[in-house]
This record gives C-alpha cells, structure tokens and sequence, in this order.
C-alpha cells in the first residue's frame, strides 16, 4: 500500500494502518533499530514507533511516512540506551558517535537545544552537494557502515570515507559560523 | 554508546533529507576514462607542439590541462599569466568557453590497463595537470610538475582503480625530492570523485631532483610526491578505515620514512629514521595494518620525528634483539576520558605492542601517583625505546627530569589497561625526546 493510503488511514483511525506500516515498513525500522541496539529491543523500538505514531497522525501528516517512522525510530532506539534499558549494539552507531564527538565535543554545544541543533544540522546538510549530504546522512543518521554505504552508491569506500570526513569538518566550521560555538 | 549531542541531533533533520539519502544513484565515472585519455593525447600533441602548448579536453564537468612548464620562472597556476585558466580548458582553440555541459553518458574505463604516454619530443619541460572536478563549486587543482626537462626522463601517465586516495589540506604544504631511478606515484582528489594520477619517473640524470606540486589556483597545497613502487605500500593505501595516506622520503645521512593520513576526523602521521629502507618500509607497513581497523594510531599533528628506532642496526637500548623496539606513536589529544594528553604506542619487532599514555600537567585522577625528584632521578634510568645517542642526552636534562616532580602523574584505570605510563624529558637544545617508565597501572 501507497505511504499517503496508510497515511489517511491513521487519520480515519483505522488500526489497518498500523499493520500496512509493518508490512511496507517493518523490516526497514528494524533495520535501523537494529544498528542501534540489539535485535529484541529494536523490536519493541519498532511498536514504540508505531505507537507514536498512531498518536501523532492526526494531527500530523507526514508526507515522507518512511523517514517520519525512521526518525522515530531511531530516536525510541537512542532513548532506549539513554535510559540503559536497552542492551547496546555498539558497533557503528558507536563510532558515528565518536566521530561527531571528535569533530565538535558536545561540550561546546551546552548552550544550544537539542532543536534548535537539529535545526543547524538540517541547514547545514542542505549547503552540501548532494553526494556528500546523502553519505553523511546514510553514516550519522542511519549509522551505516562505510562499506555498506559505499556498497549502495558503488563508490569506494576511501571515497565515502574521505566523503565524510570532509562533511565532518564542514559540519563543525558550519556550526561555528553560526556562533554554537568557539 | 557516547549520547553525543550532535549525532542525536541528526534525529531532527527532515524526511525528505532522509528519503533522498535512500535513492541509489549510479556512479558518474566517465571522467576517469575521459580524463585518461586526455591526458593520453595532451601530451602525445604536446610534444608536436612546443615551446608552447595548451590542451584543454573537456570531459563532462571535468576538465585536464596539459602544457608545458619552463622550470622556476614559469607562471603559477591560476596566475594572470599562466595558461593554465581554472575551468577554462586552457587555450585550445577547440575548446573556446571551457567545458561543456555536464554529460549523462556512463563510460566504464578498462581499469585493467595501464596508459603509458612516452612524449616524443625531448623539450617540452615540465608538466602542468589542471584539472576541474565535478561539483557545484569545483576546486582545481593543479598538478605541477618541474624540474628536470622532459628531455632527461620518460613520463608514464597510468590511470588506475586501484590507486589509494590522497587527502590534501588546504594550507598544508610538504615537500621531499626523489631518488634517482625511482618510481613515484602521486596521489590527488577532487571534490567530485576521487581518483590518483600514478607517475613513472626514469631519468638519465640521475642527480637531477623534481618536486611535484599540487595546488590550486592561489597557492600550493601539497608538494611532493609518493613513491612508491613497493606493492605493499600500495596495499596500505587501500586499506579500508585510512582515508588519506601520503609517504615522505627524505634522503640525507639517513632515510625517513612517513605516513601521513586521516581516520575520521584525525590527522595521523607515523614515521621512521632508518639505514635500512626496505625495514622501514616493512615497519611502516606493518604498524598500519596492524591498527587500520582502529583508532589506536598515534595523532600526531605536529611536524617532526618522534621514532626512536632503527629498523636493523639494533642499537636501541633497553630492548632485546628480539624484542626490541621498532616504532614508536604518538596520539596527541588522547581519546577521552583523559582531556588533553598523549596516547602512545609501542610496536616491537616480535608483534608485541604496547600502548601508554602521555600527560602533562596536573589531572585529577582516583589514582595517582606523586613522583618525587628521587623517585624520577631512579626512573630516568629505567627508560627504554631510546637509541644510546638519547640516552645520553638525557643524562645532561636532570633540570626538566626535575621539574616533573611538581607534576601528579597520573593513570586512569581504563579500559585499555595500559600497562605503561610515559612523560617526556627536554634536552637542552629544546628538542623533545620522550621516553617512557616502568610505571604500572592498578591493572598492571
């Protein structure tokens, strides 16, 4: 089924939404759970999702169904470790982590929201070329591994991590033109 | 997992961004191929055309340009003067307004085959590779070689998928001349793709050194050039996890031998003073492949050697002929928790590796330990990793040994258990010599 049917769904209430999200969707939110905790928490991180969902279309209709559920996902699968009552899958998600952290440490952004990061960072990938925005968001936001992303765009991974690397630099000098930080 | 406040902030960024980032698009490598060839017929209708000559092929959005040099004096790239006009293809009259627009077409190059060009004209000078890469804002860069005339050397331009990829910073500027009779390959990026220019240098004069510039168009970036003709340096450049990769060859009474690179965000540098090449080679080679696939390679942002060791003579002190040590890294700004400090690391001609930690200045710690005069005056003679030449010079540092007293020396219990503790001592001359003591962590 079409997002925008399941979509209208959810605004007639109609709990079939929840089981076409699972069957257009299911595997791909687990996909992404999955590289953030391990396999049995992705899990639940999944009907959180839905849950969430079903309590935010209405009002909300997202034209983007996929990456409203992957951003919900991933942010119940983060919250999930935050709280420690997740068991951790390390890995990628782990060294993305790292990687941002080395780049700008998250304590010069004390002073900046949460939102209003998110909002830099959505500004801030949309100044670079396209190429590089989509590796950097398949590496920061989906935690994928440079080989996989280098597999999905047949590049090789020096390019892709190079990619990144470069994105990374321009990230923390976006940042700090925009005075989030010294 | 670090609930790193900018990672989690990629949760924000709209669906669309997201959906995007999903759509698999094929790769735009008609360059490679377009610019193989360019350069192939640049030079073959340069050498026809001399003194002067300007070649410009388009290629798409990419563009190569193949002139001339005429040693120092001749003009910069991206000068008023120079021919070489970024973005414009030169002066070839086929090719008026630069290149045309971006082509669609997919040429899959014979990555198996090398393209050999041998100039036939014996004064064509040096070489300027310009080249406009793919992107909204291109940067150019310039491939300058100069030196010796065309005529002294045979020139091999060879294309290949498997050349390593070079990370060059903007400012960063390096310079290091070739050996005689030695094969280089010069390794460049653009912004769009990322590929390597493999040269192959012969000359018959065999004093004659040539320095390879890469710049763009205001001033240089990189000079210098990798030569490396040993395959198994070609396969540290491959390594997954090692973005850039370059090797300095610096020859005077001695060879050094580096490797500078990045992983993630960290610019990285290993390097060795040794007699024997082929050891240092093998050294350098070994110590990357043994930490590719990790953070644990020393950071090492400043200018300078820091290798203690000698890849054949044995004259380390402290070490066994076994066991002794063949490598010494740095990681400057040590991986939290710690703050500021120095990751050190030690690889041993045996395998065995062993890391430390570097500190300076006061840190507050659980467990700590306060040296006193005594106890460094006791512990200056227990370094190891030195060759005796540092050695001696130690013996006449007793003033900054000293002044360590007044620092708390301190190891974390951490989860690397590092089972060495490092500081460092000051020579007289204000050279830097680090050396590291038997101090044990808790978990030691």
């Amino acid at each position: 089924m079409e997002d925008s049917r399941i979509v209208e769904l959810f605004w007639r209430r109609d709990t079939r939404a929840l089981s076409e999200c699972e069957t257009a969707h299911g595997e791909y939110l687990r996909s992404l759970a999955g590289r953030f905790v391990e396999r049995r928490d992705a899990e639940e991180c999944v009907n959180d999702a839905y849950l969430r969902a079903w309590n935010a279309i209405p009002p909300a209709k997202p034209g983007k169904l996929r990456a409203f559920l992957g951003k919900i996902t991933r942010n119940l699968a983060i919250d999930a470790l935050r709280r420690g009552c997740a068991q951790k899958r390390g890995g990628e998600a782990e060294s993305v982590s790292r990687e941002l952290e080395l780049v700008v440490p998250d304590s010069a952004l004390d002073a900046v929201s949460a939102e209003e990061l998110a909002g830099f960072v959505d500004s801030f990938l949309r100044t670079l070329p396209r190429r590089d925005r989509d590796i950097m968001i398949r590496r920061c936001f989906f935690a994928e591994s440079v080989a996989e992303i280098a597999a999905k765009y047949a590049m090789r991974a020096n390019t892709v991590s190079v990619s990144l690397s470069r994105s990374r630099k321009k990230l923390a000098d976006y940042l700090r033109k925009e005075g989030l930080y010294e | 997992m670090s609930e790193n406040k900018l990672f989690m902030s990629f949760s924000g960024i709209s669906p669309e961004l997201i959906e995007e980032s999903e759509r698999r698009r094929p790769r735009r490598r008609i360059w490679i191929y377009a610019i193989s060839a360019a350069a192939c017929l640049a030079l073959v209708l340069g050498a026809a055309m001399l003194p002067t000559l300007m070649t410009g092929v388009s290629t798409g959005r990419d563009i190569i340009d193949v002139l001339p040099f005429d040693g120092a004096g001749g003009p910069a790239p991206g000068d008023p003067g120079s021919a070489v006009a970024p973005g414009t293809g030169g002066d070839d009259p086929s090719y008026p307004e630069g290149p045309p627009e971006d082509k669609e077409e997919v040429v899959e190059p014979d990555m198996d085959k090398n393209h050999p060009v041998q100039p036939d004209s014996p004064d064509s000078g040096g070489l300027i590779f310009n080249d406009v890469l793919t992107g909204a804002s291109p940067p150019v860069w310039f491939f300058m070689l100069q030196g010796t005339p065309l005529s002294e050397y045979q020139l091999e331009l060879v294309w290949s998928a498997d050349c390593p990829t070079a990370l060059l910073e903007a400012g960063e500027e390096e310079r290091w001349l070739f050996d005689t009779n030695l094969s280089g390959e010069a390794l460049y990026y653009g912004d769009g793709e990322l590929y390597c220019l493999r040269l192959t240098f012969r000359y018959s004069d065999s004093d004659t050194p040539v320095t390879v510039t890469v710049s763009d168009a205001q001033k240089p970036l990189f000079r210098g050039c990798i030569p490396t003709d040993d395959a198994k340096m070609s396969r540290v450049f491959g390594t997954d996890g090692i973005e850039c990769l370059c090797l300095r060859y610096e020859y005077g009474d001695s060879v050094t031998l580096s490797a500078e690179f990045t992983i993630g965000a960290d610019l990285y540098r290993v390097s060795v003073n040794t007699s024997d090449e082929d050891a240092g080679r093998e050294l350098i080679f070994n110590t990357l492949t043994r930490f590719q696939s990790n953070y644990f390679i020393s950071r090492y942002p400043d200018l300078g050697t820091f290798v203690q060791g000698d890849g054949t003579s044995g004259s380390l002190a402290g070490e066994d002929e076994d066991s002794r040590l063949l490598l010494e890294l740095e990681a400057k700004k040590a991986l939290p928790p710690w703050g500021d400090g120095t990751l050190m690391t030690r690889v041993y001609r045996d395998g065995r590796v062993e890391r430390g930690v570097l500190w300076y200045g006061e840190f507050s710690a659980e467990e700590s330990w306060q040296l006193t005069r005594e106890e460094l005056m006791e512990l200056r003679g227990r370094f190891c990793g030195l060759t005796p030449e540092d050695a001696e010079k130690l013996r006449g540092c007793e003033h900054a040994a000293l002044g360590m007293e007044e620092y708390a020396i301190t190891a974390y219990p951490d989860p690397w258990q590092y089972t060495k503790l490092a500081i460092t001592g000051c020579v007289e001359d204000n050279e830097t010599v680090k050396w590291t003591v038997e101090l044990l962590t808790p978990e030691g």
